[in-house]
């Protein structure tokens, strides 16, 4: 009983700011959005000519994030053969591109992060003693040429040099040895038994051999790529080591050392965080598939729903979302030049939506004008559904009517379906049909036969995204084959074909 | 000793102008004046709780113009007694020495020698809230002596109370000033105050100057 | 001069019929009338949802009460409950220590320019919602604030933050009447005692300022709770992560699912009455034994 005063001050703040610690405490532990799976090891089934910097990032990886990389080893066609047999593991890095086709047609790999890129050269002894400058130089009689043999990707991509320089006869007649490997080639350089080479630049660049520039070589490139495994239980684990493979400042730095051409360009984060701007009508369709997306990816992904008109007052306002899936193609006119391209994902047509039953009999636009209806609409300035409304309305010539029946004006669609569903005082609204899946049953829905009555909805990346391979794979999934029926469900019609996300026609 | 020398106070439009006086040690002045004269204003300059625009107020000779109120040693009451509304009448009368950190028992024997000496030992576990107006300025002038200060400041502390309360207030504050030696400057308007209480009497008017002038 | 007249001085004589005061009872049942209708008006307009919940008179069929429990027992929409109760508290801590400095400085202290300081730390309360909103998210693309914005933006901490700004204007108002209420006599006398600025504050000022500071808790608590506008925008609408029960109220009402809307509405006043109750039971019971 006895208040002190330093004493009284002390107990308030320490008290405030106790509660304020196990407050964010609680935050932090967050009894249900905890889900973060740490994966204990994960399979990779890697091509031996790149092992090692690929040993080398794996170990990287181990020591900062205690993941076990289990790395396999062997000739990519020979990997793929046993990955098709015993569908296990989560990763798959095969020496070049060539290899997911074949992958992708067996549907055994999902979705591909491009590492590193390298080229076929022609490699000389170091200094080029025997001056060899061009094709030509190759057909001279006292100049002993090695090639690889053709089962190997380094053998196709030599076979189609040749045919790209119109001497491929007369060079292949020319042929001193035919290797099963790079490596033998360029050793044969090395120690003198043939003159020059066609191997990889990396290997050339590594046992300093010298490269004889070649117009003809210019587009002769492999890539090497991760596919995720579709047999993979912890695709989230598979794309983490994947992406740090293909982050610039980690794996990537390995693949530079040692001489390939580093394709990445995402920045590393152990959970890559990605912004997505969405329309609220759209929230309906996309909302499933965005957390299937979040959960396989292992990513945060922020999302804004809002109005569009408000969403575009955002980005003008300096926000730069990764993804921009709008209400409508002109809600993008505004920010186009923020964005990529946009593609038309859905689109749903505009509908009046009146009581069960039908009570007043509407059937066409027409019946709109009839005297004494109460119609709702929404807002010409404020709304692209006023605005299409307005259009539509003109084009029937029944503006002017249907004003006058016009008993309320909203800014957005769903305004007018709770304004009908709660009140008595309409008869009938015009919204889109996506806006009407909740009152499927409670309402009923008279669809307006028009060429006008239409809303687009465009999805487009953002131009300045640090993570534009995630939002191209976020793209996909809003336009792949289970998205469309979550569209479909949602009163929206699906506008883009299927894609070769799951299956693939050969 | 209280000695106030040239003191020069703005308050808004309303201004003391050069106002000396002196109350001898351990002498008991009464400060008249006309309600809103600035006898207020002047008490609470001399607590230092107003800044003043000139002047030096010294304290059994020691300067205080430039001390805060809390080192000047100064026990205030004022008008309406300010109790604290959420501590007992004990806390009151021991605020003050824990403040400066008396020991427990220190403060515990100060406190019932306080409340007997006002009176109040079957007050002190009560709150201000119920109590009447003469036990309010009772606990008021308590908390005020509470740590033995040199001076004694009272601005109108018997306004408030009857006529038998105020003539029970006369002996508890005579009683007060000569057991605790304390300098008290008691500002009133009434008469009766001066005539039972004063050693030294004081007018105010007009805000300017005092009547009776400084000696020092 | 000396004659007064009778007839004056009658004029002056109080009437003879006694004054006689009505009825006071007409007083109260007009002022119990006005009062009950506001509060029966609540009371009624909160049944109506209930009974929409349950009841689709579009269709004239009982919403199953399985659905209803059902949506309630989603795990976004109990994130969501979680989130609001945990990120409401906080702000509402956050806003007591912010608003009781601001609170007693402006009661207690005149100084240049303290005109212009009122006027700006109204500006949450006035400035329109979505503009909240935006003009934090405009903040955070400069630094210092740029740096953080990471863990910011779109994260947890910015739904407190879009809470805060707004519901501690509310605090710093009640804070600055609580104190204007408070005598500044009683810190005067305090300092003469031997206190320091600091120890009369929160030796005497401050166990004062209970009541406003409960009244301040709660007002910035119920203010937070309902806000939605800035953290849609400044938060985004993360499942899972920022969304709190306001949010929920929105999306769903977008999605033109009424039922959902208005069943996660009243939940959200259920749980406010019970914290705002038990918070005034709990602040008043201490303030007694005190």
């Amino acid at each position: 009983m006895r208040p002190g005063f330093v004493h009284n001050a002390l107990v308030l703040v320490l008290a405030s700011l106790a509660a304020v610690v196990i407050l964010v405490l609680l935050l932090i532990w967050n009894p249900v959005a905890s889900s973060t799976e740490k994966a204990e090891s994960i399979t990779v089934y890697c091509a031996a000519g790149i092992r090692k910097p690929v040993e080398e990032i794996a170990k990287a990886y181990e020591r900062e994030y205690g993941v076990q990389v289990q790395l396999q080893y062997g000739s990519s066609g020979s990997l793929l053969s046993q990955i098709e047999v015993n569908p296990t593991g989560d990763l798959y890095i095969p020496g070049d591109d060539d290899f997911i086709t074949p992958a992708r047609q067996k549907n055994l790999v999902r979705e591909m992060i491009p590492l590193a890129r390298f080229s076929l050269v022609l490699a000389v002894a170091p200094g080029n003693p025997k001056n060899i400058n061009g094709i030509d130089d190759l057909l001279r009689e006292d100049v002993k040429l090695g090639i690889g043999n053709e089962t190997t990707a380094i053998g196709r991509k030599t076979a189609a040099l040749f045919a790209r320089t119109g001497k491929a006869e007369a060079l292949r007649a020319t042929v001193k040895v035919v290797k099963p490997t790079v490596t033998e080639i360029a050793a044969d350089i090395q120690v003198g038994a043939i003159d020059a080479g066609f191997i990889w630049d990396a290997v050339a660049k590594e046992r300093q051999l010298t490269i004889v520039p070649l117009a003809e070589a210019a587009d002769a490139e492999a890539m090497i790529p991760a596919l995720v495994l579709t047999s993979s239980k912890q695709p989230a684990a598979a794309l983490r080591f994947a992406r740090y493979l293909a982050a610039p400042e980690k794996g990537q730095q390995v693949f530079a050392a040692n001489h390939y051409e580093p394709l990445g360009v995402e920045p590393w984060a152990e959970r890559p965080s990605i912004t997505l701007f969405s329309g609220g009508v759209n929230r309906v369709a996309i909302e499933q598939t965005l957390a299937q997306f979040v959960e396989r990816e292992g990513i945060d992904l922020n999302v804004v729903y809002n109005g569009c008109g408000t969403l575009v007052g955002m980005m003008k306002a300096g926000q730069k979302p990764d993804v921009y899936f709008a209400c409508d193609v002109s809600f993008t006119h505004d920010v186009l030049n923020l964005f990529n391209a946009f593609e038309d994902v859905s689109s749903t047509p505009m509908v009046m939506l009146v009581r069960k039953g039908n009570p007043e009999n509407i059937r066409t636009l027409a019946d709109l004008a009839r005297p004494g209806l109460r119609v709702g609409r929404a807002d010409e300035q404020l709304s692209a559904l006023g605005a299409l409304t307005k259009r539509l309305l003109e084009a029937a010539n029944l503006y002017d009517a249907v004003s006058a029946n016009t008993r309320v004006t909203s800014p957005t669609a769903d305004f007018l379906v709770n304004q009908l569903n709660a009140s008595g005082q309409l008869d009938v609204v015009i919204v889109y049909e996506a806006n009407c899946s909740y009152v499927r049953d409670s309402m009923e829905i008279v669809p307006i036969d028009h060429p006008l009555a239409l809303a687009v909805q465009p999805i487009g990346m953002g131009r300045e995204t640090r993570y534009p391979l995630i939002a191209t794979r976020l793209i996909e999934a809003v336009q792949s084959d289970t998205s469309r029926q979550r569209f479909e469900a949602a009163g929206f019609s699906f506008l883009h074909p299927a894609r070769p996300a799951e299956t693939v026609a050969p | 000793m209280i000695c106030v020398k040239a003191l020069t106070v703005r308050v808004g439009s309303f201004a003391l102008r050069d106002v000396s006086f002196e109350v001898p040690a351990r002498g008991y002045a009464i400060l008249m004046g006309r309600t809103g004269c600035g006898k207020t204003t002047l008490l609470e300059s001399i607590c230092g709780l107003k800044s003043i625009a000139s002047g030096i107020i010294t304290l059994d000779g020691v300067d205080v113009t430039a001390l805060k109120p809390a080192e000047r040693g100064i026990g205030y009451v004022p008008q309406d007694g300010a109790l604290f509304d959420t501590m007992t009448v004990a806390d009151h009368l021991g605020f003050a020495l824990r403040v400066r950190r008396w020991s427990r028992s220190d403060t515990t024997r100060r406190v019932a020698e306080l409340a007997e000496l006002l009176d109040i030992t079957h007050l002190l576990h009560r709150r201000p809230h119920g109590l009447s107006g003469g036990e309010r300025q009772r606990v008021a002038l308590g908390r005020a002596l509470s740590f033995r200060p040199r001076v004694l400041c009272l601005d109108e502390p018997l306004s408030a109370l009857d006529d038998a309360t105020r003539r029970q207030m006369y002996d508890i504050l005579q009683r007060a000033q000569q057991h605790e030696h304390v300098t008290t400057l008691h500002v009133t308007h009434n008469q009766e105050d001066a005539d039972r209480l004063a050693d030294t009497l004081l007018r105010l008017e007009n805000g300017v100057v005092m009547d009776i002038p400084c000696r020092c | 001069m000396t004659q007064v007249s009778p007839v004056e001085s009658a004029t002056v004589e109080a009437p003879t019929v006694p004054h006689r005061v009505g009825s006071d009872r007409p007083f109260y049942i007009c002022f119990g009338v006005i009062g009950g209708f506001y509060v029966l008006l609540i009371v009624l307009m909160l049944a109506a949802d209930a009974w929409r919940v349950v009841y689709d008179p579009n269709i004239a069929t009982w919403t199953s009460p399985h659905a209803v429990f059902a949506a309630l027992a989603a795990p976004e929409i109990q994130y969501a409950i979680w989130l609001s109760m945990i990120s409401c508290t906080l702000t509402t801590i956050f806003s007591l220590w912010v608003a009781t400095p601001i609170g007693y400085l402006m009661s207690r202290h005149e100084f240049r320019g303290k005109v212009i300081v009122d006027a700006i730390l109204d500006i949450p309360i006035v400035l329109p919602p979505l503009v909240l909103g935006l003009s934090l998210l405009i903040l955070f693309q400069f630094a210092p604030f740029r740096w953080i914005s990471d863990y910011v933006v779109y994260e947890v901490p910015s739904v407190i933050l879009a809470q805060f700004m707004v519901a501690c204007a509310f605090a710093v108002r009640t804070m600055r009447t609580t104190f204007d209420q408070i005598s500044p006599r009683q810190e005067q006398v305090a300092l003469t005692l031997g206190c320091s600025q600091s120890q009369a504050f929160f030796a005497v000022v401050l166990p004062q300022a209970r009541r406003g500071a409960m009244t301040a808790a709660t007002l910035a608590w119920a203010r937070s709770l309902g806000e939605f506008g800035p953290i849609l925008i400044f938060a985004g609408s993360t499942r899972m992560r920022t969304e709190v029960l306001p949010t929920t109220v929105f999306l769903e009402m977008q999605a033109g699912n009424l039922t959902g809307a208005l069943a996660v509405s009243l939940l959200m006043v259920v749980a406010a009455v019970i914290v705002l109750v038990l918070a005034r039971l709990f602040g008043l019971r201490k303030a007694v034994v005190r």
